[in-house]
C-alpha cells in the first residue's frame, strides 16, 4: 500500500485542513500538495514508517499556525478561525448543500424553497470556508433554479415550448444546483 | 533525529523559536546555493542540525513564500525510484539575498557575542 492511501495520512491531512481553513484556498492547496508530495517521496510502507513520517512533519496545528504567520495572519486569527461557529466540518457540510436545497425545494414550496435558499446564501457568505471564487459559484448554481423556472413559465406560457424542451429545463434546474454544492464540497477538502 | 536528547535538545524553546525567525530562510536559501534540491532531501538536511526545525512541516509554508517572492524556483523532475520529485533552487535574486545575509550575519553575531561576553567594554 502507498503511504498516501494509509488512513493516518488521512487524517493528518484532513486535520491540515481542517486548522488552515483560514488561508487562501489556493495557498491552502498548496500547503496540502506539499505535504502529500513528502509523504509520497518518503515511501514509507508501513504503519511505523508512516507514523514517524507524520511525526517528523509535526502537529496538524503547528504545521497550520506557521502556514497562517507566513501569509501574514495576525497571531490571535490562527486560533480564532478554525474554531469560529461557520468554521465547523459539520457546519461546512451543512452550508455546502444549503443553497442547492433552498433552490430545488422551491420546485415544490416557493415560500419555504426561497427561505432556505436566503439563509444558505447568507451562511455561505459569512463563512472563512471558501474563496470567492466558489461563493460565487455556489450562488450562481443556486439561483439557478428560480431563475430557470422563471423562463420555462414563461415559454410555456408562450407555447413556445413543447414537453421536451421543459423535461430539459427539468433535468438542468435539478442538475445545476447539485453539482453546485458538490463543488463546494469538494472545495473543502481539497 | 537523536530519539535520547529530543526532549532538551529538539529547539522547541521560546528563544530558539524567535531566533530561528530572522534566519531559518537564509539557511534554506544557503543550503540551496550549490545545486537544487528536492523537499524531503532540504528538510532532512535543516533537520540533521536540531536547533533548526522542530517541524519539518513547517518549512513548506516558508519554501512557498520563498517562491512567490522570487527567491526559489521549483520544478518538477522525475525519479529513478518512486514518484516525481519538486526540486527547488535558487533564483538570481535569491542569490543576492543570500549574498547579503552572508554579509550582514558576522557583524551581527560579533555585536552579539559583544555584549553577552563583555557587555560594558570593561571588567565587571
Amino acid at each position: 500500500m502507498n503511504a498516501i492511501d494509509h488512513p493516518l495520512v488521512a487524517a493528518y491531512l484532513d486535520s491540515v485542513a481542517r486548522e488552515t481553513a483560514g488561508l487562501p484556498a489556493e495557498r491552502r492547496a498548496e500547503l496540502l500538495a506539499d505535504l502529500r508530495e513528502h509523504i509520497e517521496v518518503s515511501e514509507a510502507r508501513d504503519d511505523e514508517a508512516v507514523r514517524a513520517v507524520l511525526a517528523e512533519l509535526g502537529e496538524p496545528r503547528t504545521v497550520a499556525a506557521s502556514a497562517l504567520a507566513e501569509e501574514g495572519a495576525p497571531a490571535t486569527a490562527v486560533t480564532a478561525v478554525p474554531t469560529g461557529p461557520l468554521a465547523g466540518r459539520q457546519a461546512a457540510r451543512i452550508i455546502a448543500v444549503l443553497p442547492a436545497l433552498g433552490g430545488l425545494l422551491i420546485l415544490g414550496s416557493p415560500f419555504a424553497g426561497a427561505l432556505v435558499l436566503a439563509i444558505g446564501l447568507a451562511l455561505l457568505w459569512k463563512t472563512p470556508l471558501w474563496d470567492a471564487r466558489h461563493k460565487r459559484i455556489g450562488t450562481a448554481t443556486a439561483l439557478a433554479v428560480p431563475v430557470l423556472l422563471l423562463l420555462g413559465g414563461l415559454f410555456l406560457a408562450g407555447g413556445w415550448v413543447g414537453p421536451v424542451e421543459l423535461l430539459v429545463i427539468g433535468v438542468f434546474a435539478i442538475g445545476v444546483p447539485v453539482s453546485g454544492a458538490l463543488v463546494l464540497t469538494r472545495a473543502l477538502r481539497v | 533525529m537523536v530519539p535520547g536528547d529530543a526532549k532538551n535538545d529538539d529547539g522547541g524553546g521560546r528563544v530558539p523559536s524567535q531566533l530561528r525567525k530572522g534566519v531559518l530562510e537564509h539557511c534554506v536559501l544557503a543550503l540551496l546555493r550549490d545545486e537544487p534540491k528536492y523537499g524531503v532531501e532540504l528538510l532532512a538536511e535543516l533537520a540533521s542540525v536540531s536547533v533548526m526545525t522542530t517541524s519539518q512541516g513547517t518549512i513548506y509554508p516558508l519554501l512557498s513564500r520563498l517562491r512567490r517572492e522570487g527567491f526559489v524556483d521549483t520544478e518538477l523532475r522525475e525519479s529513478p525510484s518512486g514518484p516525481p520529485r519538486r526540486y527547488y533552487a535558487l533564483t538570481p535574486l535569491g542569490r543576492t539575498a543570500l549574498a547579503e545575509f552572508a554579509g550582514a550575519w558576522p557583524r551581527f553575531r560579533d555585536a552579539v557575542d559583544h555584549f553577552l561576553n563583555d557587555p560594558q567594554g570593561d571588567t565587571a
